[in-house]
C-alpha cells in the first residue's frame, strides 16, 4: 500500500482532531516553516511540487497563486476556500474538515500567507453542519492559541503576519461551488457565476484580488512544506503528483473515502480497496469523478488510470475523484435521467442554453425512461448537449451535457431499446410525476431501491458510511 | 485605434470597442438580448456569439461579442458555421418555452426574438415538450403589464432599474428554468389587481422599450396597433424643457405611442413617462378650431381668415402701444417667437411669454419646467412673465393678444392665493382679446379666436434647457384650413399695419 499522509491522523485510533493532538503529531510545523520564508518562496515550493487543484479542474495550485498581483499592489487580497463540495458523489472534504480540522486550518493559513491574504473565508456547504462545527471549533482553538487574529510572532511562530480565518455557510445551491458564484454568494448576493475575465486573481471578492482553492488542495500544502516537493512528487504521476481522496460510492461492497495515489488504476480502487462490485455482480459503468464526469462503460474502466490524463484519455475527466459505481442491473437511462434532474434543479438560470437545456434534457430522458420516447430523441439529446457545451458563463452547462453525451455515446442501444419497447427494459415502474412535474423524489426517500441507491446524489446522505469507512480503512 | 479583420474586411476601430460594436459599425447588428448599450454588458443570453482568433496566439474560439474587446490583429468571423450554429442553438433554447403568441403580441413586428429567429434561427423546434405555463397578465401598476411566459430572462429591465434609474424595483425570483422576473412581493393591501407590488417612478415606460420581447408591454399601447402599421416621425418632446428626442408613432392619423430616440447629450435612450403619455390631448380632435371665430351679437360666427384677421387687426391697432398686452405661449417655436417679437416691435408692445415657476424635477430627465422653449424664447428677447405679473399688467391693458397652445392652461396652472384665476381678465368685456388657441375660448372678453396648432402638427425649432436647438417635425395632420402659428402672427401683424392703409385707400 502506498504511503498516506492526508488521512494518517484520521486513521489513527483515538485521534480526535483537537489542537493538542494536532500539534503533538507535528501540526503547525509547516506554518512555522512557511512563515520563515517569503510568500514567493512558499509559492515556489508548491509550484515545484506539481500539486494540482482537487476541486475538479485540476489547475496547478502554485501557478494559480502566482496569478495574484505583485506585493506592490496596495489592494487587500483574499483567500476563499471552497468547501461547498456539492458535486454529486463527492464527500472527501468533509472527512478532512470533520476529522482533522486543524490540518485544514493550517493549510488555509499557509495558502493565505503565500498569496499575502490577511483573511481567508471558508465557504462551507449548507448541509455540512458537522464540518462547520468542527472547523469553527478548530478556528476558535487556533485563535485562543494566538495563531489566528494576532501577529503570529506572539504565538512563537515568528513573522509579523496577522491572519483571519472565517467560515461561511452556503444555502445549499450546487452553483455556489463554482468559484465566481461562491464569491457572489459570500458577498451576500445571488449565487450567479461571473463572466470571466476579469479573473478572481484580479477581481474577486468585493472586487479585490482573490484566490479560490479547494479544501483538499490546501490540506496538501502543509505536508508539501514539511516533507518537501521532492517527496510529494514520489507519489502519483509526473503530471499529477500526490495522493487524492477518492470517495467511492454506489454498487461496491465497501463504499467510503480512501486516500490513494493519483495514477492508480480505477479497477484497483473498485476491486481491492472498495471490495469489488456488490452482490457478486459485474461492473456496468463508472462515473469517475463526480456526476459531471459522466458514464464510462466497463471495458474502458478496465484499463483506466485515475488521474487527470487517464480520465481525459478515457473521454471523461478527473473532476473531484468521486467514483460512482453502477452494477449490471442498473438502467443507464434512468441514471442519466436522475443526473439530468439534478442539473435541472441546480442550473442558476443565467445563460439561455443552460437554463432551458438542463430542463429539456431532463424532460427527454424522463420521457424515454417512462416509455414515451420518440425515435428522434436520441439524436436530439446529442444535438442539445452539443449546443450546451463550452458556450456559457460557467461550466455547469457542460457538466449537465457531458453525462448525457457519454451515456448516449456508450449506451446508445439502451436508449434505443427503451424507445423501441416503449418501456424501461430494467422493469422500472413509471415515475410518479409530482405536482410540479419536475421532481422524482423516489430516489431521495427510497434508499432501499437498487436503482436509487446508485445515485444517492448528495454526499451528505450517506455521510455515516463515509466516516465509518474512513474509520475502518 | 486597433486593426481587426471582420469577415475578411480590415477595419480600424477605437481601443476598448467591443466586438459587437465593431461589427455593428459595419452595419451588421448581431442578435443580442441581455446587452443594451444604455444599460450595460451582462453576458448571459449568449446569443451574440462570434468566432474570434487572436490577439497573439489566442486560438480560434467562440466568444460573446458583447463582452469581448477588440485587440490588435484580432480576426472575427460572424458568419462562420460554428458561430451561426451557436447562435441558432441559443435561439432554439430561448424559443423552447416561448409561447409564440406573436399573432396577439403587441411586440410582434419589432420583437428582436422574432427578428433574429427569422434571420438566423431554424424554422422548426426539436421540442416535443409542453411549454411552460406562467402568468400571462401580471399587473405591475399603471404603466406596465407583464407576461411571464414571453420573458426570456435577459434581465434588461432589472438592470435598467438598478443601473440607469438607480431605484431597484425588479428582480428575478426562483432559480434556473423556474426563474421569473417580478417586483418584490406585495405588502398586504398594496398590491395591484394581480397582487403584485406596483412599479413606481417616472420611467416605467422605458421598461417596455428595453424589453426585447413582448413581456413588458405598455398598458396604454395594448392592442392599439401592430408595430408595422405605425408611422414613426422623428421629433422632440415638448412636455418639459429637456427636449428628449422622440419617435412619434401614428396610425390612421392618431398618435399611438411615443418612444425615445437616441441623443447622446440629451436623453441617451430614455424619456420620462410625462412626455411619453402626453398625447391624448393631441389625439382629441373634437372642438378644434380650423377657421377664425369672431364675436357677433349673440355669440361667435365662423369667418374666413381674411375677415377674421381684419377684425383682429382693427381691434389691436386701436390698442397699439405699451398698453397692448402681447402674451406668447412657451410652446412657440423659435421661428414663431421671432415672428412674435417682430409683431410686438411693430405694435410697440413688450413681448412676454407665460412662464409658470419651474416645478420639481425628477432624478433623471424631467426638468419640472412646463415651458419647452423657455430658453429659446428668452434668448429671442421675449420676457418670461408669471401668471401674477400678467394678471397685474392686464389691469392697465387696452387689448390682449394671446398666441399659442397651452398659453391659457399655463396661465391658470397655479391659481392665486385668493383662488382667482390669472386669466380672469378675459372675462372683462371691456378688454377685447384676440386669442390664437387650438380650441375656441368662449369668454366675454374674447373678440376673435384664431386657430393654433399643437406641437405634433408643427415644424420648427426648440431650444432645450442646455441650449441645444432641435427641430421638431409634424407627425399629425393640420386641421383642414388652419394655418401655422407663425403665419397667423405674421398675418395679424400685416392686418394691423394695413388697417390705416386700407382705410386710406377706401377714402
Amino acid at each position: 500500500m502506498a504511503e498516506k499522509y492526508l488521512l494518517t491522523r484520521i486513521e489513527t485510533p483515538g485521534y480526535g482532531g483537537s489542537l493538542r493532538e494536532y500539534t503533538a503529531t507535528g501540526g503547525y510545523e509547516a506554518l512555522k516553516l512557511a512563515l520563515a520564508k517569503k510568500p514567493e518562496e512558499v509559492c515556489g515550493i508548491v509550484k515545484d511540487s506539481g500539486l494540482r487543484g482537487r476541486g475538479g479542474a485540476g489547475f496547478p495550485t502554485g501557478l494559480k497563486w502566482t496569478f495574484m498581483p505583485p506585493a506592490t499592489d496596495p489592494r487587500p487580497r483574499y483567500l476563499a476556500v471552497n468547501a461547498d463540495e456539492s458535486e454529486p458523489g463527492t464527500c472527501k472534504d468533509r472527512v478532512l474538515m470533520e476529522r482533522d480540522p486543524h490540518s485544514v486550518v493550517e493549510g488555509v493559513m499557509i495558502a493565505a500567507y503565500a498569496i499575502r491574504a490577511k483573511a481567508a473565508y471558508i465557504y462551507i456547504r449548507g448541509e455540512y453542519r458537522a464540518s462547520k462545527a468542527a472547523l469553527d471549533r478548530a478556528i476558535a482553538e487556533a485563535r485562543a492559541a494566538g495563531l489566528i487574529g494576532k501577529p503570529l510572532a506572539s504565538s512563537g511562530l515568528g513573522g509579523e503576519v496577522t491572519l483571519q480565518v472565517y467560515t461561511h455557510v452556503g444555502a445549499g445551491a450546487y452553483i455556489c461551488g463554482e468559484e465566481t458564484a461562491l464569491m457572489e454568494s459570500l458577498e451576500g448576493k445571488r449565487g450567479h457565476p461571473r463572466p470571466k475575465p476579469p479573473f478572481p486573481a484580479n477581481f474577486g471578492l468585493w472586487g479585490q484580488p482573490t484566490t479560490v482553492n479547494n479544501i483538499e488542495t490546501v490540506t496538501n500544502v502543509p505536508y508539501i512544506l514539511t516533507r518537501g516537493p521532492q517527496w510529494f512528487m514520489t507519489m502519483g504521476t509526473k503530471a499529477s503528483p500526490g495522493n487524492f481522496l477518492c470517495g467511492i460510492s454506489g454498487h461496491v461492497n465497501r463504499p467510503g473515502v480512501y486516500e490513494v495515489p493519483l495514477g492508480i488504476k480505477a479497477k484497483e480502487i473498485i476491486d481491492q480497496i472498495a471490495g469489488g462490485v456488490w452482490k457478486g455482480r459485474k461492473l456496468k459503468a463508472l462515473i469517475p469523478g463526480g456526476s459531471s464526469s459522466g458514464f464510462l462503460p466497463a471495458p474502458i474502466v478496465e484499463t483506466m488510470v485515475m488521474d487527470h490524463d487517464g480520465t481525459k484519455a478515457a473521454g471523461s475527466m478527473f473532476g473531484t475523484g468521486a467514483m460512482i459505481v453502477l452494477d449490471e442491473t442498473t438502467c443507464v437511462v434512468r441514471a442519466t435521467k436522475v443526473l439530468c434532474q439534478f442539473y435541472h434543479h441546480e442550473t442558476c438560470g443565467q445563460c439561455s442554453q443552460c437554463r432551458e437545456g438542463c430542463a429539456w434534457l431532463d424532460q427527454i430522458c424522463t420521457r424515454i425512461e417512462n416509455g414515451d420516447g420518440h425515435a428522434s430523441d436520441v439524436t436530439a439529446l446529442l444535438a442539445l448537449a452539443d449546443g450546451m457545451r463550452s458556450k456559457t458563463i460557467c461550466a455547469l452547462s457542460d457538466a449537465a451535457a457531458i453525462p448525457v453525451q457519454l451515456a448516449v455515446q456508450h449506451f446508445r442501444a439502451e436508449f434505443e431499446q427503451h424507445i423501441a419497447e416503449r418501456r424501461c427494459p430494467f422493469g422500472n415502474r413509471k415515475m410518479e410525476i409530482h405536482h410540479d412535474g419536475l421532481h422524482d423524489e423516489s430516489h431521495i426517500h427510497n434508499t432501499q431501491s437498487v436503482h436509487t441507491d446508485v445515485l444517492t446524489l448528495h454526499g451528505i446522505q450517506h455521510g455515516d458510511r463515509v466516516v465509518g469507512a474512513a474509520r475502518r480503512a | 485605434m486597433v486593426k481587426v479583420t471582420i469577415d475578411g474586411k480590415q477595419v480600424e476601430v477605437p481601443d476598448k470597442t467591443t466586438v459587437f460594436e465593431a461589427v455593428r459599425g459595419l452595419g451588421n447588428t448581431l442578435p443580442h438580448y441581455c446587452y443594451h448599450p444604455g444599460i450595460g454588458i451582462e453576458g448571459s443570453c449568449r446569443v451574440c456569439q462570434v468566432q474570434v482568433e487572436g490577439p497573439g496566439k489566442m486560438p480560434k474560439r467562440l466568444a460573446i461579442s458583447c463582452r469581448t474587446e477588440v485587440a490588435e490583429g484580432m480576426t472575427i468571423w460572424t458568419d462562420s458555421e460554428p458561430a451561426k450554429s451557436a447562435r441558432r442553438f441559443v435561439l432554439e433554447f430561448l424559443l423552447k418555452n416561448h409561447p409564440l403568441d406573436c399573432p396577439i403580441c403587441d411586440k410582434a413586428g419589432e420583437c428582436t426574438l422574432q427578428n433574429f429567429a427569422f434571420d438566423s434561427g431554424q424554422g422548426r423546434s426539436r421540442s416535443m415538450e409542453e411549454r411552460r405555463a406562467l402568468r400571462k397578465r401580471v399587473d405591475l401598476g399603471e404603466v406596465i403589464l407583464f407576461d411571464e411566459e414571453r420573458c426570456i430572462l435577459c434581465t434588461r429591465c432589472v438592470r435598467f432599474q438598478d443601473a440607469v434609474i438607480q431605484d431597484p424595483q425588479l428582480g428575478v425570483r426562483n432559480r434556473g428554468p423556474d426563474s421569473v422576473v417580478g417586483t418584490i412581493p406585495a405588502l398586504q393591501g398594496q398590491g395591484t389587481s394581480t397582487g403584485d407590488t406596483p412599479l413606481h417612478g417616472n420611467y416605467q415606460g422605458c421598461l417596455a422599450d428595453v424589453c426585447p420581447v413582448g413581456a413588458l408591454t405598455l398598458k396604454k399601447f395594448r392592442f392599439q396597433a401592430r408595430a408595422w402599421q405605425l408611422k414613426a416621425t422623428p421629433s422632440v418632446c415638448t412636455f418639459c424643457s429637456r427636449g428628449c428626442n422622440t419617435h412619434v408613432e401614428t396610425f390612421r392619423g392618431a398618435i399611438k405611442r411615443i418612444r425615445p430616440r437616441f441623443h447622446e447629450k440629451i436623453n441617451q435612450y430614455w424619456m420620462c413617462d410625462v412626455g411619453r403619455f402626453a398625447y391624448d390631448d393631441a389625439n382629441e380632435r373634437s372642438g378644434r378650431l380650423s377657421v377664425p371665430l369672431v364675436r357677433r351679437e349673440g355669440g361667435y360666427t365662423e369667418t374666413s381668415y381674411e375677415a377674421g384677421l381684419a377684425e383682429a387687426g382693427k381691434l389691436l391697432k386701436s390698442a397699439a402701444g405699451p398698453n397692448l398686452l402681447a402674451i406668447a405661449s412657451p410652446f412657440l417655436t423659435n421661428e414663431e417667437g421671432a415672428a412674435f417679437v417682430d409683431f410686438c416691435k411693430h405694435l410697440g408692445a413688450t413681448p412676454r411669454f407665460v412662464a409658470p415657476p419651474i416645478g420639481a424635477a425628477d432624478e433623471k430627465l424631467y426638468t419640472g419646467d412646463p415651458c419647452p422653449n423657455r430658453r429659446g424664447l428668452t434668448e429671442l428677447g421675449i420676457a418670461p412673465a408669471t401668471s401674477a405679473e400678467i394678471a397685474a399688467l392686464a389691469k392697465d391693458a387696452k387689448a390682449v393678444f394671446l398666441v399659442g397652445e397651452y398659453a391659457l392652461d399655463l396661465l391658470d396652472l397655479a391659481p392665486a392665493a385668493d383662488g382667482s384665476k390669472a386669466s380672469a381678465f378675459l372675462d372683462n368685456p371691456k378688454l377685447p382679446a384676440v386669442i390664437c388657441e387650438r380650441r375656441h375660448v368662449a369668454r366675454p372678453g374674447v373678440a376673435v379666436g384664431l386657430p393654433a396648432l399643437n406641437a405634433f402638427e408643427k415644424s420648427g425649432t426648440f431650444t432645450q434647457c442646455d441650449g441645444i436647438q432641435q427641430k421638431i417635425h409634424p407627425s399629425m395632420p393640420v386641421p383642414p384650413g388652419a394655418i401655422s402659428d407663425r403665419e397667423t402672427i405674421v398675418r395679424v401683424k400685416e392686418a394691423v399695419l394695413s388697417v390705416g392703409h386700407a382705410a386710406k385707400g377706401a377714402h
